[in-house]
């Protein structure tokens, strides 16, 4: 009996075994890889149209060599009224009833994120904060737009 | 002086963040799966601990075990997506899980139809199941889980031995086998 059991427990071991070989799709190594990049190096994507490929791992820079100080401030400064004027509406507005098939295209505003979302013909601009880019699971359109209805949920 | 790794990944070396994901993503990828019960969330879990990884890089060579750092932030992340799961957003993942398979992503993965046993191991208490899950498909040792769980080794080998006996009850005897 104890044979048997002992015989059973080591075919079910075997069995876990074979389970635990699957592999992630090939495609996921260079999507892992490419998001550590973007972290290592920054790499600066300021708008995510809702495409797997196209993403910030923070908030791209509005520095830029080509620009002048004065125009690094006055961006600056029309940065923060946007998002002064964006987040008024963002309080203002009641909660979108997202479908599925809804879009999002998701912003990167400073420390902030502005989601653009398409919902029944309406174009609704609301800006998520303080969530970052980061915070938003990157590789998953659909995911994506859950996640945004769920951030939408939190922060209105 | 930490490992040669450690500080090539500390440094942003890409070429050493990739060695690290071929050496372990495979292990990694497949103990989230078995701890979530979802190939997708397991992708996510995977994903996010290298980028997080990448973040907090500097911190890498004071790390003794580099593994078993990775697996413990894989634990963490799991417990993190398991507590969410359990304050009502469940019906939001399942939905994404749905529209993914119907826009095409791959959410169950080849070479894993034995559902059956799948089914027992995801009815496991959550303790049991992540043991099961590091010795399985993480390949830790009983003394290496104990590290990353915060147990002893012997409670990691009971739990282990006790997750065993489930499933041998669960699945019908002649199946086990199969």
């Amino acid at each position: 009996m104890t044979d048997r059991t002992d015989a059973q427990r080591l075919a079910l071991e075997q069995r876990l075994e074979r389970m635990s070989r699957a592999r992630p799709p090939s495609s996921f190594r260079r999507r892992v890889l490419s998001a550590v990049d973007d972290m290592l190096y920054g790499t600066p994507h300021e708008t995510v149209p809702g495409t797997k490929s196209g993403w910030s791992g923070g908030s791209p820079s509005l520095r830029s060599p080509d620009l002048v100080p004065g125009t690094v401030f006055v961006l600056a400064i029309a940065t923060a009224i946007a998002v002064v004027a964006l987040s008024a509406s963002a309080i203002s507005t009641s909660p979108v009833p997202l479908t599925l098939d809804d879009r999002v295209r998701l912003t990167c505003v400073g420390d902030h994120v502005l989601a653009t979302l398409t919902a029944n013909a309406r174009t609704t601009d609301l800006v998520l904060r303080p969530r970052r880019m980061d915070d938003i699971p990157a590789h998953r359109d659909t995911l994506r737009v859950l996640d945004a209805h769920r951030l939408l949920q939190e922060t209105l | 002086m930490g490992n040669p790794l450690s500080e090539s990944l500390a440094a942003g070396d890409r070429e050493a963040f990739a060695a690290l994901y071929d050496r372990l993503a495979q292990r990694l990828f497949a103990t989230a799966r078995t701890m979530l019960a979802s190939a997708t969330e397991a992708e996510d879990v995977v994903h996010d601990l290298f980028v997080e990884l990448a973040r907090i890089r500097h911190r890498l060579p004071g790390i003794a075990d580099l593994d078993g750092y990775l697996f413990t932030m894989l634990r963490h992340a799991v417990g993190r997506r398991l507590k969410r799961r359990s304050l009502g957003r469940r019906t939001i993942d399942r939905l994404g899980r749905e529209r993914a398979d119907a826009d095409g992503f791959e959410t169950r993965l080849p070479g894993m139809p034995d559902e059956k046993l799948a089914g027992a191991v995801a009815a496991l208490p959550p303790t049991q199941r992540e043991v099961i899950a590091l010795k399985i498909d993480g390949g830790l040792t009983f003394a290496e889980i104990a590290a990353v769980i915060g147990t002893s080794a012997n409670t990691a080998a009971s739990r282990y031995r006790y997750a065993i006996e489930k499933l041998r009850a669960a699945l019908v005897p002649d199946e086990v086998s199969r």
